[in-house]
């Protein structure tokens, strides 16, 4: 095995790696210790930097109830998109791969549930904006034809502080859901066609099958997007910053928005690097422990 | 029709009623997926009034003028070429660069291989806002800030190492016997690499094609930061200074989320296949 070693030691392999490895290294590690170095400093964006020590993760961790606040709004967006989304995924995707749909309508109805996560966030934003409008938009029409909210004086479900954050999740569930469907749905193609044949032949109704063999089974699929929902949570930006901005009055800001607001309209780029190094470990944190889970799950089988 | 076979009448029945119930509920989905596509494009035709009447009716009439208008007025053919550059170039980067180093990584044995692989895995994780502030300093001192090339190279950064996992992954699954033979009648990594391994890929080269152009095409937050000028501004972007600058006027709004959706509705339609399994294959990484 020494001499196979020795005669693999050649430049060649380098010479491939190179490329990639050059372009993840200037952009994605250099920038991410250079980050951490920023969030030691008050810096303005253009000037030179001053060295602060730890006053900005002591401002932010303690002294800052914006950060607190933006911090809650995050966890809520990251709950919702970890429970709803998992939920309306697995819906569709029972309802393209078990029977509701006729066979040869499945391609079909799988193309147009998928079809939104073909918009960018920005244009569902837009869109959705419009459609909540409370003057001209769809949703407002179709509720107040329905007679559930009042036809004269609709709400505004993106202006209000309560709904505002609700409100824009809706989009979210619109467009990311058909992403869990496909997801779901090659996992449902890979359970074995003679246990859900021998199910039915014992006469188990298509509910039981579900409840019993399906659900069970896809355990290991709901971690995966479980931890994918949680992450992409964390990252949320595009779809809040154009629908509301994080208002009205902060109640939607999350804290990708405050860090961006912190850095480019308060020019306080220091502390926005601190808000952005603590948005990581917190990511990570919670990333780890979802994968952690996960994988506890797919011992169980 | 085994399938009937011990079930009482009760449960058929049952299970008729609870089938009706699910179709019914299916058919709202599939309405409430697709109708806001259709929406949008009829209400570019009305105008300001017969939108505020009512929303939901059809247009009086259809003129296309009005899309020709919101083209001109709205900057798209500047905005629409910035995007087709940042695309393109981008995307053929992180195909050539990713499938080069998966090569290496998955066919040739040397030191450092584990290492250089779970950076790869590692950096899945960093998230585009850390990255934002650091990248905006090192851009600004390069005098980068408003160009297109910035974000051009953070796309291919930051599209990497997904991109490089795919391609390891489904170079593994090529059989090793097919390179070590090609390596005993003399060929070439480069020749082995050029005419063998990537016809061999197309699988894999579409679907990460489709990954990464959805996502350097409908980007947001790196474009906002580093796109200052106008003239450097790709379609997300135009379309959000769209949205503020003519915002009574709602026809030209909806006229202009046409124009931008209609493309990609297209080639989502053309190339689905490729589209579902792109994304599939990009999420299961977590």
């Amino acid at each position: 095995m020494k001499g196979i070693k020795r005669s693999t030691w050649r430049i060649s392999p380098y010479l491939y790696v190179a490329p990639a490895f050059i372009f993840m290294i200037a952009l994605i590690f250099y920038p991410m210790v250079l980050s951490l170095l920023i969030s030691f400093n008050k810096w303005n964006g253009l000037g030179p930097m001053t060295p602060v020590g730890f006053e900005n993760y002591r401002r932010l961790l303690f002294a800052d109830s914006d950060f607190g606040g933006s911090m809650i709004a995050t966890f809520i967006w990251v709950v919702m998109s970890i429970t709803v989304l998992t939920v309306t995924s697995l819906v569709l995707a029972l309802i393209v791969e078990f029977g509701v749909v006729k066979k040869r309508m499945i391609a079909i109805t799988r193309t147009i549930l998928f079809m939104p996560m073909t918009m960018s966030l920005v244009s569902v934003g837009l869109l959705w904006s419009l459609i909540l409008n409370p003057l001209l938009g769809l949703l407002t029409k179709v509720l107040a034809i329905l007679g559930l909210i009042s036809q004269s004086n609709p709400p505004d479900f993106l202006g209000t502080s309560s709904t505002a954050l609700l409100a824009v999740f809706v989009p979210v569930i619109w467009q990311w859901s058909g992403f869990g469907m496909v997801i779901f749905s090659s996992a449902m193609q890979g359970i074995p066609e003679e246990i859900l044949e021998a199910s039915i032949i014992d006469g188990c109704s298509r509910w039981k099958q579900i409840k019993h063999i399906i659900l069970p089974l896809l355990r290991p699929t709901v971690a995966i997007l479980v931890t994918v929902n949680c992450i992409g949570g964390f990252k949320a930006f595009d779809i809040l910053y154009v629908m509301t901005a994080g208002g009205p009055a902060n109640a939607s800001m999350v804290a990708t928005i405050y860090m961006f607001r912190q850095a480019f309209v308060s020019n306080s780029f220091g502390y926005s690097a601190a808000i952005s190094v603590v948005m990581f470990l917190v990511a990570a944190f919670f990333g780890v422990v979802c994968m952690r889970l996960s994988q506890k799950t797919e011992n169980y089988f | 029709m085994y399938k009937e076979k011990g079930r009482s009448r009760e449960d058929i029945i049952i299970g008729n009623v609870a089938m009706t119930i699910a179709m019914v509920f299916t058919a709202i989905l599939i309405l409430c997926s697709f109708y806001p596509f259709v929406w949008v494009i009829l209400n570019s035709f009305k105008s300001n009034r017969e939108i505020f009447a009512n929303p939901l009716a059809l247009p009086m009439k259809v003129d296309f003028s009005v899309f020709v208008t919101v083209w001109k007025i709205g900057k798209l053919a500047i905005a629409f070429r910035n995007s087709l550059l940042v695309t393109t170039i981008s995307v053929f980067c992180i195909v050539l660069f990713a499938s080069l180093a998966a090569f290496a990584l998955s066919h040739m044995r040397f030191r450092g291989r584990t290492a250089i692989l779970g950076l790869i895995v590692g950096a899945q994780v960093v998230s585009g806002q850390v990255l934002l502030i650091p990248l905006f300093k090192l851009f600004t001192e390069m005098n980068m800030i408003g160009s297109i090339l910035p974000v051009i190279l953070v796309y291919i950064g930051t599209g990497l190492p997904l991109s490089v996992y795919l391609f390891w992954g489904f170079f593994r699954g090529i059989t090793p016997s097919i390179y070590e033979s090609t390596k005993i009648d003399g060929c070439p990594d480069r020749k082995y690499y050029a005419s063998i391994l990537m016809p061999l890929s197309s699988a894999i080269i579409g679907s990460v094609v489709v990954f990464q152009a959805l996502f350097a095409w409908n980007e947001y937050l790196f474009a906002l930061t580093f796109l200052k000028n106008n003239m450097a501004h790709t379609v997300p972007l135009q379309l959000q200074v769209f949205s503020s600058q003519y915002l009574t006027n709602w026809t030209y709004l909806f006229a202009a989320l046409s124009i931008a959706v209609i493309p990609i509705l297209v080639l989502y339609i053309f190339l689905q296949k490729f589209f579902i399994r792109g994304l599939t294959a990009g999420a299961v990484k977590g």
